[in-house]
């Protein structure tokens, strides 16, 4: 237990280990498998990657939170522009030894993933100091990939190490371009999963990915067509109107049947909570999403999904869930449909271990 | 004659950049983001018109800029930092434009984000300077760059499903790890068009 909780207020461990952003998160793919050819270019995005993210993360969590999200992700890419070209330009002043490719992706550090995703989940949600150690221990996260893949592809890649020559008599130059660094990559994030399955199970659910399995027999109406009220838990709710709640794409559905549990509630009840959160909120916002998600996980009552359908399910929606095969990791660097990220999960659950 | 001609450069760059040269599977620019739409099959649609159309504007927008006398001569980071000038403008713009006429969704604003601001889509000016591509070629790159796009999302699409359903994988093989490993064979495929050997 001790133990549970050092990593949870861990939050370097957690951030650049457990949740990795490249293996868990499944983002910054490009820079980790297209900038890290050798140690020296690994180490300078390492660096530069880490004053971007820690400058984004700061000035996201200090001046950002209320400006709509469409628009902070355009600063985000102005702040990261205006943080790597001093860099760029200084190195190309000094000569600093980056290929011509290499120039080519230091600014596309500008918009990479890892630093927006963590502004958004992150910054945005949590004071200056939290999201500055968040941001800093992410970078060294992505740092370590960065490093890992410089060194393995440089020495068998080109049989050099920080540009000296080792004398290899075979060289895999196929580990220099993309493909090479996703065989590392791959291996890479075995030997984490490994980790996380053996040291850190209590990590498994987390970090494991989900294929969305999550089909439970709900169609969207054609407009005009009309649901038998007795399919509809003996509301008069349709599904139509469950859509202008949850919104008009089929998959946000799915988000949201994740979080219901097998069992029988009516669609006048979902319809009545989401109505009731939508009052306190001007529009169906991030914010909603959150409470809704909580709403349906801690209720008691269960759900009863063909009472509000119209089509009978499909023999899989009996089935239970796929084997985790893809990262929940990656649901948290979803958009809004999962505005609760495993940072916000971080921070409840330490929160938690607070009150106990 | 001429109309064809710039025809034929603009579908020649379209195909060379989607197909012979992905930009997504070869130099994995926007593969983070080709992963995650990966599993939403029904947005492939959108996002190969949102990353070709950003694509293709910043692109058409930068390659004048980048011929005007004043700025041929500026170190490369100066380029990069006009690019990136640019994809925020139009981003913004295009923003503000769906927002307040169409009236659009934070959640389609959201995707709008997401395919406008990536490696994918600000590389295109880079590869247009780079490549001294035509006007109509840089169109074609920026095209290109969307079909591209949907064609690594729709192999990796293909792929995630058929590995999730694969009962002989290991247990610390799946998920991630087996993502990257067949993502790596993909781009071997397309590396294949290069002629480079993999090794010396």
């Amino acid at each position: 237990m001790a133990q549970q909780t050092n990593v949870k207020d861990n939050i370097l461990l957690r951030g650049a280990v457990i949740f990795n952003p490249v293996f868990i998160q499944l983002a910054g793919i490009c820079i980790a498998a297209a900038a890290s050819t050798d140690v020296i270019t690994a180490l300078i995005f390492f660096i530069v990657f880490t004053v971007d993210t820690v400058v984004c993360c700061f000035l996201a969590s200090l001046l950002f939170k209320r400006l709509p999200r469409w628009l902070r992700v355009a600063l985000y890419l102005i702040i990261g522009a205006g943080c790597i070209f001093p860099f760029a330009y200084f190195a190309e002043k000094t000569g600093i030894s980056l290929n011509a490719r290499m120039q080519l992706y230091l600014p596309l550090l500008a918009v990479n993933s890892v630093t927006s995703v963590h502004c958004e989940q992150f910054a945005v949600k949590n004071p200056v100091g939290k999201s500055v150690e968040d941001a800093f221990a992410v970078s060294v996260g992505f740092g370590a990939v960065m490093l890992i893949l410089g060194i393995i592809r440089e020495i068998f890649g080109n049989g050099t190490f920080a540009g000296l020559d080792l004398g290899l008599d075979i060289r895999l130059s196929g580990l220099l371009m993309p493909f090479g660094a996703f065989v590392i990559l791959g291996y890479l994030a075995m030997v984490l999963k490994w980790y996380i399955n053996k040291y850190r199970p209590e990590f498994n659910e987390k970090t494991a990915v989900k294929i969305k399995n999550t089909k439970v027999g709900l169609r969207r109406y054609e407009d005009g067509e009309q649901a038998p009220a007795a399919q509809h838990g003996g509301g008069d709710e349709s599904i139509t109107e469950m859509e202008f709640l949850f919104g008009n794409e089929p998959e946000e559905f799915e988000i949201f049947t994740e979080f219901w549990s097998p069992g029988v509630i009516t669609a006048r009840d979902i319809v009545t909570d989401m109505e009731n959160l939508s009052k306190e909120h001007e529009q169906f916002s991030s914010e909603t999403d959150r409470r809704v998600e909580e709403l349906f996980t801690n209720m008691d009552s269960t759900i009863d999904f063909e009472a509000f359908e119209a089509v009978a399910p499909e023999p899989e929606t009996q089935t239970p869930p796929q084997e985790d095969f893809f990262a929940a990791g990656f649901e948290e660097y979803e958009d809004d449909e999962s505005e609760e990220d495993e940072s916000s999960s971080v921070e409840n659950e330490s929160e938690e271990e607070g009150d106990d | 004659m001429i109309d064809m001609n710039i025809f034929s450069d603009l579908m020649i760059t379209a195909l060379y950049t989607a197909f012979f040269q992905n930009l997504v599977l070869s130099f994995a620019y926007g593969s983070s983001e080709a992963v995650r739409i990966s599993l939403k099959p029904r947005t492939f649609g959108m996002f190969t018109a949102m990353i070709s159309g950003f694509s293709v504007i910043s692109g058409a927008i930068c390659l004048p800029i980048d011929r005007l006398p004043s700025v041929i001569a500026l170190p490369d980071s100066v380029h990069a930092l006009v690019y990136a000038g640019v994809l925020a403008a139009v981003y913004i713009t295009a923003a503000v434009i769906l927002k307040t006429i169409f009236r659009v969704s934070d959640h389609f604003l959201t995707n709008l984000g997401i395919a406008a601001l990536n490696t994918l889509v600000l590389a295109i000016p880079f590869i247009n300077r780079r490549s001294a591509y035509s006007f109509a070629a840089s169109l074609g790159s920026g095209l290109g760059a969307g079909v591209a796009f949907v064609v690594a999302a729709a192999l990796l699409a293909s792929g995630v499903h058929r590995m999730s359903e694969n009962k002989e994988i290991p247990q610390v093989f799946k998920g991630t790890p087996v993502l990257f490993l067949y993502i790596s064979l993909l781009s071997l495929g397309f590396a294949a068009f290069s002629g480079n050997s993999i090794f010396s």
